[in-house]
């Protein structure tokens, strides 16, 4: 036989290995997932087994009506990165702890409150890690970097996605904290009176993850959104060195709130 | 050489049939509606297709035109259909728009983008499409909605809306494929309930317009339609069968 023929039948052989070890399922684990809707789990769907190499669509495509939901809520979830997330909170718990005690030792009574009440209050926030804040579902067929591979390094992939948010949540140092129905108001009305724009602790967290500073010269121009969150944290002016950014990752946690759930709600859980 | 280049040639071959079989994930459960999408995303023709080109896509397309833009020709990429409802997904390359009996219920890639559609249980427009060769009427007329809008600013708005529906008589449509049908023309007349206010949108906003849909008295298809997508005026869109 020439070898130029033994050469080609080489590689034609590996490339049928390639091409067909993928479906032949004895290397690839299964991958599976469970989707959450309204923060239950949807019983039809606690337990779904993606044989192969799944997609993000293959996942969207399994719930039934799915224009109904409301996708920018939607948030995918794995056991690692939810690992991840709780570390981050500890983390900022022991910040917190630190900076009370610097609060005591300074007799600044009422920051010592804010930094306790800060500290308890975080423990207690309904996390849930997400690889993406909101999925557009209409065109993932035809854009293959939204339409990801779901990978067996993860295993197990959590979905989990609002009806529709009908609520504004205010957390942190509010008084009068929790959900509040939404109303089509600027920030300055739904808060007028509660708080000062000056202070620089003021946030608003929408529904995609996305982060504002609420100040005065924007309180009076934009309005509320339905699902988002609102935080007060420390007055900037009362954090001593070193832990000027406390808000910011405080602000940065509330990016993994679980959309439509209520303060102190347990988030779902992320894995199987 | 030339045993050299067959070698590779066939390696070549061999490896993008190995491509093609990774890309199964296209699959929908809609038989030729990705086919469609995978021609539509390879083609570098983007607008309004003739009806020679219409005829060589496998599966539904319509025709859009959203306020001043050009036309585009927008494939469908999926169907879901149900006994209460037909939902449909349309797509070009970076904008989609999806439709419940015709209705838009939600966008992608404009402007401003419908992000959600409410109370759709309750809308009765697949109703008087389902009974548009009945005599009397026996759908409610009403419907109350709200839309969330995401504006250009990146901010999302909610927008409620009162919707009352009635018919217009009888008219012709031209389709490039299927001819001359005879339609029957729904009205729907919106009123917004929380209007936005006119620094929030780009233009200027309405407060009351009318939606349109000629719906086709042989087979109850919407074969076109205007609707206003947002009280934003650029916002109105034309839609139209282009292949059925």
């Amino acid at each position: 036989m020439p070898s130029s023929f033994k050469h080609l039948i080489h590689i034609v052989l590996l490339c049928v290995a390639v091409c067909s070890s993928p479906s032949s399922g004895q290397e690839i684990s299964v991958i599976t997932a469970s989707v959450f809707i309204d923060g239950k789990q949807h019983e039809p769907l606690n337990h779904i087994t993606f044989p192969g190499e799944p997609r993000l669509h293959n996942l969207v495509a399994q719930i039934p009506g799915s224009h109904q939901f409301y996708w920018p809520s939607a948030r995918v979830c794995v056991p690692r990165l939810q690992k991840k997330l709780m570390l981050k909170r500890k983390a900022l718990l022991v910040q917190l702890e630190l900076l009370a005690g610097i609060y005591e030792r300074k007799d600044a009574n009422e920051s010592l409150n804010q930094a306790l009440k800060l500290k308890e209050r975080i423990s207690h926030w309904p996390l849930f890690a997400t690889i993406q804040h909101g999925i557009e579902p209409d065109n993932l067929l035809g854009n293959a970097r939204q339409n990801w591979a779901l990978t067996n390094k993860y295993s197990h992939y959590t979905l989990a996605l609002l009806s529709v948010p009908k609520y504004v949540t205010y957390v942190g140092l509010f008084n009068n904290g929790g959900r509040k129905p939404y109303r089509y108001q600027l920030l300055a009305d739904a808060l007028e009176g509660t708080v000062s724009f000056t202070d620089g602790n003021l946030f608003e967290i929408d529904l995609q993850g996305r982060v504002i500073a609420i100040t005065p010269a924007n309180a009076w121009k934009i309005r509320q959104q339905p699902g988002s969150l609102v935080f007060r944290g420390i007055p900037q002016s009362e954090l001593p060195s070193g832990f000027s950014d406390i808000n910011n990752k405080a602000v940065e946690l509330l990016r993994y709130w679980q959309p439509g759930k209520e303060l102190n709600q347990s988030s779902s859980p992320c894995q199987v | 050489m030339l045993k050299n280049s067959a070698v590779a040639i066939i390696a070549l071959l061999a490896m993008s049939a190995c491509q093609s079989v990774g890309d199964d994930w296209l699959s929908s459960g809609f038989q030729g509606a990705n086919a469609t999408v995978a021609y539509w995303l390879n083609s570098a023709e983007q607008h309004r297709l003739q009806p020679e080109q219409l005829k060589q896509l496998p599966g539904a397309a319509i025709y859009a035109k959203l306020g001043e833009n050009a036309t585009a020709t927008m494939v469908l990429s999926e169907l879901d259909e149900t006994p209460t409802y037909t939902v449909k997904r349309w797509v070009t390359q970076s904008e989609a728009l999806t439709t419940r009996y015709g209705r838009v219920i939600r966008t992608q890639g404009l402007g401003q983008n419908l992000i959600y559609t409410a109370k759709q249980t309750t809308d009765p427009l697949g109703c008087w499409i389902q009974n548009v060769a009945e005599a009397t009427n026996t759908c409610p007329t009403m419907w109350r909605s709200y839309q969330d809008i995401e504006t250009s600013n990146a901010r999302v708005s909610r927008v409620h809306s009162r919707h009352e529906l009635n018919w217009r008589g009888e008219e012709r449509v031209q389709t490039p494929l299927r001819g001359d049908i005879r339609t029957r023309l729904l009205e729907e007349q919106v009123s917004v309930l929380s209007p936005l206010k006119s620094y929030e949108m780009t233009n200027v906003s309405l407060s009351t317009w009318s939606n349109f849909y000629w719906i086709s008295l042989n087979d109850g298809v919407v074969v076109r339609s205007e609707q206003q997508l947002t009280p934003n005026t650029d916002n109105r869109i034309l839609i139209s069968e282009a292949r059925y």
